[in-house]
């Protein structure tokens, strides 16, 4: 049986049992991952494999032919060199070629300029599959033989030091393969803001207090199976709940205010959490890790390519603007120095177009973007861009930086753990894009 | 399997839960009784149907609730159970969303497909999903064409509709040639957009040239390989592409398909893993009766493993599920217009799954938000007077006692707690006076909800 930690209901903490207990929760959320000062890590998941090529794109031959090949093989879908007068990033660290971002990420070129982006190029891992599932569980799972597997790197961070709270939000309603664990729960959120059990006096009319008073009972006792997991689950409801529906999820000034849903939503409230850590060091959430998914990059036909209001265009604006927008949130609170936000993708895409005209789109390839976003990240362009005078047997650009060096990077440097506990296959090199704190 | 086994009211209702949504407790006694082959006779004996829910032309969130609301009075009719549970499954298999497609009428117009062969020959439903407009839509199949071959379908078409990337023992299926290969063999396909768009093959975008398929292994074919020709004539075995599917083999010389079909029904019908034996037999019937639906489904639900004790209670209800087996059991009536709303809260958009592999089953379905709003379904029920689209009147038995209507209320929704878990319940209904209108509508009523929160009630 759990302990519970916090009153079910506001006014219910009366007895000895459960003030005690709440005096024990404050406790242990003070050394918990996600205690003010401790390292938080945001992962974001572009679902359906975003395109490498269109995100990071080639102005010129230095080094190998990019430029020629990128328009040889996109005629339709090629930028021009024209619209990315204002996007250049560093070089290629390898081959040299001159690289700019898509005109549509303005708001993360800023953020790329002020040093706090770093871009690799080419992330995936060996033997790639060309599977949405296959692939995306590889960077969940953090390893490639998917099948030998099924808890996520995050999740077996986790399991390291469980101790029954939940240090691990995902987004979007269920909890991310990314966060599976032997012992540690995850909470999954379809956002903060209405995760509250009606106690309203709307709610009290319908008897809701008694009801949750006995509710709570029953899901301390312990039972086996399914039924055990379900348990769980209402037991960090009942928790989390009334904990949550005290932190402001608007009114403070995010700049990402107006989001009303989805994954800019998702960020304002990451960000509120983060900005009550800071002004509630003593009771903090006991969140280090977020998880939030924004589908809609497998592109395979209509991609578009300058067109704001294209398909990947439009994907990358309210990215780049989402992710613009929480940095400055971050800045604000004063997090930024302890936040780091990843974004990740199951792949890259096909360096040929796959159909002419309007139609064109890409299909499924292998090596594609890493990025890193925060002060501690290094700054810059990182790993080499996958050659196109090279591709891979199935005509993708392959992949040129195993996704488990960064990975072992964001472990060792930044969570300030050790990858060889979590990572098999390790030890692995660890590509510098961590600052030293 | 003996054909006298009789089915108690447990046997019952597990039955009526899974391959159906659930039972009135007049329904539930019908079935109580029966034989498993009577039974699942019964549940077989439904008549292939068109019956097509409203479909817009464009798209949406009203018009969308409408076709939902459509689809969810049908599954809770107790005529069509095993049909719409089946339409549910190839929708989950085969999904075709809103999020990517505009047109609902071409969404209703595949959910009719799915309820004309869903019990059918599963050949012809491959066939039938290949040239369905929603699917041509939803991966591209409409922009896959000679010279411009678009991988999107054929990739799924092998990987999440009929055989699986890897065998039972970890080897590959198929290869990204192949992947190829079959994509350019089910180049052609086409429709237009007028206002009743027909499905075509069109000469001009099939990729009539040579082709291998499966290469190097013993049911490889090859030649001018593809599905119908212009005029609706469906290629012969010998190079018909969907065929070839059917007749892979795994490492072992195994059916694939039929392998793979029978894990995801078993743990779609029952229980999440499937022992060897039981695949190796279920599979057998399958390809024994050329691949119809409803002769895997009755050894499936006859099985004496569908009725062992490992299988009860060991998966979480789906939303859909959790729905409508509280409000038939409960007797609860639904408008259809606020469950499309509360199904969404719990994590499942009719029409409009999460992406190509459906939705994720099993606990995904209890974390914690998604549990949240199963319990406010379980307040909008018992609450229901008919204003916010559910009526709910329970009757109050004559002498009852706190614990009777606890034990009576555990019964109808088919519940086994623990001795804690019942007494605090009692203790719940028992606060207050019983059968004062207060009461009545505080205790009465929130004890069901109570009970529709419990985590047993979560799982099946």
């Amino acid at each position: 049986m759990q302990i519970s930690r916090r009153g079910f209901l506001k006014g219910v903490a009366a007895s000895a049992v459960l003030s005690g207990s709440h005096v024990l929760g404050l406790a242990s959320r003070a050394w918990a991952a996600g205690a003010a000062g401790a390292p938080v890590l945001v992962l974001v998941n572009l679902a359906g494999g975003n395109d490498l090529l269109n995100t990071v794109i080639p102005l010129d031959d230095v080094g190998a032919p990019q430029r020629s090949l990128y328009q040889q093989l996109r005629p339709d879908l090629a930028l021009p060199l024209a619209s990315l007068a204002t996007m250049t990033v560093h070089p290629d660290p390898v081959l040299g070629t001159g690289l700019a971002l898509h005109p549509s990420l303005s708001g993360l070129k800023q953020l790329y300029d002020q040093g706090r982006v770093a871009l690799v190029l080419g992330a995936g891992i060996a033997g790639n599959s060309l599977s949405h599932f296959e692939a995306e569980k590889a960077w969940f799972f953090g390893r490639p033989d998917v099948l030998a597997e099924t808890t996520g790197w995050v999740g077996r961070q986790l399991d390291l030091a469980p101790d029954g709270l939940p240090h691990a939000v995902s987004f979007g309603g269920g909890v991310s393969p990314v966060f599976e664990a032997e012992l540690a729960d995850a909470l999954g959120l379809r956002s903060v803001d209405g995760f509250a059990l009606p106690d309203d006096p709307w709610w009290e009319w319908r008897d809701g207090v008694a009801r949750g008073a006995a509710l709570r009972e029953i899901l301390a006792e312990s039972r086996s199976g399914v039924a055990e997991r379900a348990a769980r689950s209402g037991r960090m409801l009942i928790e989390q709940t009334e904990f949550l529906s005290g932190i402001p999820t608007t009114g403070w000034g995010s700049t990402l205010e107006a989001e009303a849903w989805g994954p800019g939503r998702d960020l304002r409230e990451i960000a509120s959490l983060l900005r009550h850590d800071t002004l509630n060091p003593g009771a903090a959430t006991g969140f280090g890790f977020y998880h939030l998914r924004i589908p809609g990059y497998d592109t395979h036909s209509r991609q578009g390519a300058l067109d704001p209001n294209a398909t990947h265009p439009a994907l990358l604006s309210n990215l780049s603007r989402w992710l613009h927008g929480f940095q400055q949130d971050l800045d604000a609170i004063g997090a930024s120095h302890r936040v780091l936000t990843v974004v990740y993708s199951e792949f890259g895409r096909r360096a040929a177009q796959n159909a002419t005209g309007a139609d064109a789109g890409t299909d499924h390839g292998a090596g594609g973007l890493m990025l890193l976003l925060g002060d501690r990240a290094v700054g810059g362009v990182h790993g080499r861009m996958p050659r196109l005078d090279q591709l891979d047997a199935t005509g993708s650009l392959a992949v040129t930086t195993d996704f488990r060096t960064v990975y072992a990077a964001l472990i060792d440097d930044f969570l300030g753990g050790d990858h060889a506990l979590v990572l098999p296959g390790a030890p692995f090199g660890k590509l510098p894009v961590i600052q030293a704190a | 399997m003996a054909a006298g086994d009789i089915l108690d009211q447990p046997a019952a209702a597990q039955l009526l839960r899974r391959a159906g949504f659930g039972a009135s407790p007049r329904d539930l006694a019908r079935f109580a009784g029966l034989s498993r082959v009577e039974a699942v006779d019964a549940l077989l004996a439904v008549k292939p149907s068109a019956a097509r829910g409203p479909g817009a032309y464009t798209f949406g969130t009203k018009a969308l609730e409408r076709l939902q609301g459509w689809w969810l009075k049908r599954m809770l009719s107790p005529r069509y159970r095993l049909q719409e549970k089946m339409v549910l499954f190839w929708h989950d298999h085969f999904p075709s969303g809103a999020a990517v497609i505009n047109r609902l009428e071409a969404l209703a117009e595949q959910n009719a497909m799915f309820r004309s062969h869903g019990l059918g020959s599963f050949r012809e439903l491959v066939h039938q999903v290949t040239r369905n407009r929603a699917m041509l839509e939803y991966l591209d199949g409409r922009r896959n064409r000679v010279g411009e071959v678009n991988e999107n379908y054929a990739r799924e078409l092998m990987e999440l509709f009929t055989l699986g990337p890897v065998d039972e023992d970890g080897h590959e299926n198929y290869t990204q040639l192949d992947v190829v290969m079959l994509s350019r063999a089910l180049t052609g396909f086409h429709y237009d957009n007028a206002k009743k768009p027909v499905v075509v093959l069109s000469e001009s975008r099939f990729d009539g040239g040579q082709k291998v398929l499966f290469q190097g292994r013993p049911f490889a074919i090859s030649g001018v390989l593809g599905v119908e020709s212009p005029d609706g004539t469906r290629f012969p075995p010998e190079t018909n592409v969907l065929d070839a599917l059917f007749a892979h083999r795994d490492n072992r010389g195994r059916p694939t398909l039929a392998r793979f079909l029978v894990r995801k029904l078993w743990a779609w019908f029952a229980s999440p893993e499937a022992d060897g034996a039981l695949v190796d037999e279920l599979s057998a019937t399958f390809v024994a009766s050329d691949y119809q639906i409803g002769e895997l489904l009755r050894a499936l639900l006859t099985h004496d493993a569908f009725y062992a004790d490992a299988t009860r209670r060991s998966t979480p209800k789906n939303p859909v599920e959790f729905a409508t087996q509280a409000l038939l059991a409960l007797g609860v009536k639904s408008n259809g217009k606020q469950l499309p709303r509360l199904l969404s809260r719990m994590g499942m958009d009719l029409f409009d799954p999460p992406g190509v592999e459906g939705w994720q089953h099993g606990p995904a379905w209890l974390a914690a938000s998604r549990y949240l709003a199963r319990m406010e379904f379980a307040q909008a029920l018992a609450s229901g007077r008919g204003k916010n689209g559910f009526r709910f009147k329970p009757q109050l038995p004559v002498g009852a006692t706190p614990a009777s209507l606890v034990d009576d209320a555990l019964g109808r929704l088919d519940l086994e707690v623990s001795a804690a878990t019942r007494q605090r319940a009692i203790d719940y209904v028992s606060e207050g006076e019983l059968g004062s209108p207060e009461w009545f509508e505080k205790k009465y009523r929130g004890l069901f909800v109570l009970l529709l929160s419990l985590p047993e009630c979560q799982v099946h």
